[in-house]
């Protein structure tokens, strides 16, 4: 199944995707959102050229960003994961030549972070 | 308590004996008038008080000036003055000039005392004229006898004064010069003989006078002859014997005078001739005094300055005899082995000779090998010079090289100060692109949104999204570059500050340089002074070399004339010792006794 509108995110070495409707705007990390490096540790240091995926319910704040405006094709999670980390992980995405794992930023778990 | 001194009351003792003689002579003046002069009656009382009165009154004028004039001797004897040879020399002039000052005070008070009787006593009796002026005129006459009686008797006493002041300390040298002398004996000898003479003379002339007188007054007044040879008979029978008796006093007077005046002038002389005599016998010692007046004052002070001049002459005289003796010995005792010295003298005048030749060479090569010394002191003042003229150079140019060091220095820090402000820009721009960056992600966001109506405006937000991040890729590459510069420029700041400690260093390190070489040369040039000074010493050593070697050449010449020189020396010194030896005998017979 192909689908369109893309955010592909790396954090470190690692790399993750989200749906591009679900970002309302990119903006200069200013440590309110998760940073999801280091497995999302919250004692992780954010870099201070991290970029923060604003939502609706907050943000996600990751090394960089990149609108990947082709089709990509989606493959949906196995279903032994369908309920794992709260649903957040919604299948993975081939791009690029690499999959990436398509994380859906209103199920990601909330957590509070000092300002 | 201290013993008297025995010039004690010697200046009245000295002017007694006048006083005697003005006494004397008055009493002979009364004497003639008592026996020539007709007293009329009632006058003798008041002639006798006026003589009395009169000759006080001038005898105590007369004593008192001659003390005034006697002050030295009068304040030795009473101890008031200390008895130096200044002194003692006043004290003598004072003493000698004495018996012409009594013989002067008493002509004067002598005659002025018996015009003043004679006209005082005009004034106070009724006696006649003429016979007043007799008195005065008998004073007159016999005033120049007394005086110089009174000049007489006083110079014994001057003598005896004298001899006081000589046994004081007087030095008999300094009383003959420091008393002034006049030669007036042969005027005093006239004066003598003529008062001598007029004097008696001149009374018995007025004794005749008068009796004649009388006798023709008496023969004019007698009325017959009868008369006439009773006058005559009583002119014979006042008899002689007054005027035999005035006679005979004057002539004792006149004697005794001529008997003083020769005494005083024969004694001195008679010393004289002792001392002469003691002269002539070689009988030397310290010159006596032997006391005179005028012309034998000046004879003995002569002969005393012949005697200390003789004894001083015969001291050297002998002194050189025994000299001229004792040398002369030596000379010829010296000249017996002269032969065998002359011998030992050619020889070693020959090795002498040899040794100044080898002398004069040694001086040659001393005065090359001074010289070429002295030429390489020159040339080491002159390297020394050149080094320390290259140590100034090395020392400026290290200035300038920390002059320049510290330009770039500074060039540098500006340098750094530049790229640091550079570095703010690029962070500008990179937030700049990093703010377009996230612009253009946002743009392409919205336009992804869009679905194919916002696909355009993603392709051109892309871009430009790629457009900032390879600014900012730019920027991260600007800014290793700048880190890069800045670790390059801090670098070279801290080359160029340890290039500033090391200029600074070699710059003490010139400077010690060109003070060592300011040393060297300072020495050298004293080195170089010495070395001219004794490269000038050895030119004039051996030039003094070879003129020794010329006057050596010289002296062995001569040492043959020598030889035979001395030959005719040993001669002459044989008849000069026997010369000597016969003054030394001469010398020998006087002698001298202190």
């Amino acid at each position: 199944m192909l689908i369109e509108g893309v955010v592909l995110c790396r954090v470190g070495d690692d790399r993750l995707a989200v749906r591009a409707r679900e970002v309302t705007a990119f903006e200069i990390a200013d440590g309110t959102g998760l940073y999801a490096g280091v497995g999302f540790d919250p004692r992780a240091v954010t870099p201070h050229d991290a970029r923060l995926l604003r939502t609706a319910g907050g943000g996600l704040v990751v090394d960089s960003v990149e609108v990947h405006a082709e089709q990509v094709r989606w493959l949906p999670v196995p279903g032994v994961l369908a309920r794992a980390w709260g649903g957040a992980l919604s299948g993975f995405i081939e791009a690029g030549g690499a999959l990436w794992p398509l994380v859906s930023l209103e199920r990601l778990p909330r957590v509070e972070v000092a300002p | 308590m201290s013993e008297p001194s025995p010039l004690k009351g010697r200046h009245r003792w000295l002017t007694n004996m006048s006083t005697v003689a003005v006494g004397l002579g008055i009493g002979l003046a009364s004497a003639y008038a008592a026996v020539v002069l007709d007293f009329p009656p009632g006058t003798r009382l008041a002639f006798g008080v006026i003589l009395v009165v009169v000759s006080i009154i001038a005898n105590t004028l007369g004593d008192g000036y001659e003390q005034r004039r006697l002050l030295t001797l009068r304040k030795l004897g009473d101890g008031h003055l200390p008895a130096t040879p200044e002194h003692l020399v006043l004290a003598a002039r004072e003493a000698m000039a004495q018996p012409d000052l009594s013989f002067w005070l008493s002509f004067i008070f002598l005659s002025l005392g018996a015009l003043v009787t004679s006209v005082a006593w005009a004034a106070v009796t009724d006696v006649p004229a003429l016979v007043a002026a007799r008195v005065g005129l008998i004073g007159l006459v016999l005033s120049p006898l007394t005086a110089t009686l009174a000049l007489l008797v006083s110079i014994p006493r001057a003598r005896i004064v004298l001899r006081e002041l000589v046994k004081a300390g007087l030095p008999v040298t300094e009383l003959y010069a420091g008393v002034p002398v006049g030669f007036v004996l042969r005027r005093r000898l006239m004066i003598f003989s003529v008062v001598a003479v007029l004097s008696p003379t001149a009374l018995l002339i007025d004794l005749g006078l008068w009796r004649l007188r009388a006798l023709l007054d008496g023969l004019v007044a007698a009325p017959d002859a009868a008369a006439m040879q009773a006058v005559s008979a009583a002119q014979q029978g006042q008899g002689l014997m007054p005027i035999v008796g005035l006679v005979v006093l004057m002539i004792v007077v006149v004697s005794l005078s001529a008997w003083l005046s020769g005494s005083i002038l024969g004694d001195p002389l008679k010393e004289l001739a002792a001392e002469t005599e003691r002269l002539a016998r070689g009988e030397h010692g310290e010159p006596r005094f032997i006391p005179g007046e005028h012309e034998t004052f000046a004879a003995a002070g002569a002969i005393a300055s012949m005697e200390s001049e003789l004894m001083a002459l015969l001291g050297r005289l002998g002194h050189a005899a025994r000299g001229l003796t004792g040398a002369t010995s030596s000379l010829s005792e010296g000249q017996l082995p002269a032969a065998a010295r002359r011998a030992d003298q050619r020889q070693s005048l020959d090795a002498t000779s040899a040794t100044t030749f080898e002398l004069a060479r040694s001086a040659r090569d001393i005065a090359v090998n001074a010289h070429r010394v002295s030429e390489l002191a020159r040339q080491t003042l002159a390297a020394a010079r050149a080094g320390r003229d290259s140590a100034d150079g090395f020392l400026a140019a290290m200035g300038q090289v920390r002059e320049g060091n510290q330009a770039i220095a500074d060039s540098v820090v500006r340098l750094n100060k530049r790229v640091q402000q550079v570095g703010r820009i690029i962070e500008f721009i990179n937030g700049i692109a990093d703010k377009s960056d996230l612009l253009a992600l946002n743009a392409e966001l919205e336009g992804n949104k869009a679905g194919e109506v916002g696909r355009g405006f993603s392709l051109v937000a892309a871009e430009m999204r790629r457009l900032a991040e390879s600014v900012m890729q730019s920027t991260r590459e600007i800014g290793r570059l700048i880190e890069e510069i800045r670790d390059a420029t801090n670098a070279a700041v801290m080359a160029t500050e340890a290039g500033v400690k090391a200029t600074d260093a070699g710059a003490a390190l010139a400077q010690k340089v060109g003070l060592g070489l300011s040393s060297i040369v300072e020495f050298a040039n004293q080195s170089s002074d010495a070395m001219q000074s004794i490269s000038l010493a050895t030119a004039q050593q051996q030039q003094g070399t070879d003129q020794l070697v010329g006057a050596m050449a010289d002296i062995l010449r001569s040492t043959e004339a020598t030889a035979a020189a001395s030959q005719d020396m040993v001669a002459a010194h044989d008849q000069l010792l026997s010369l000597g030896r016969d003054l030394e005998q001469t010398v020998e017979r006087y002698q001298v006794t202190r």
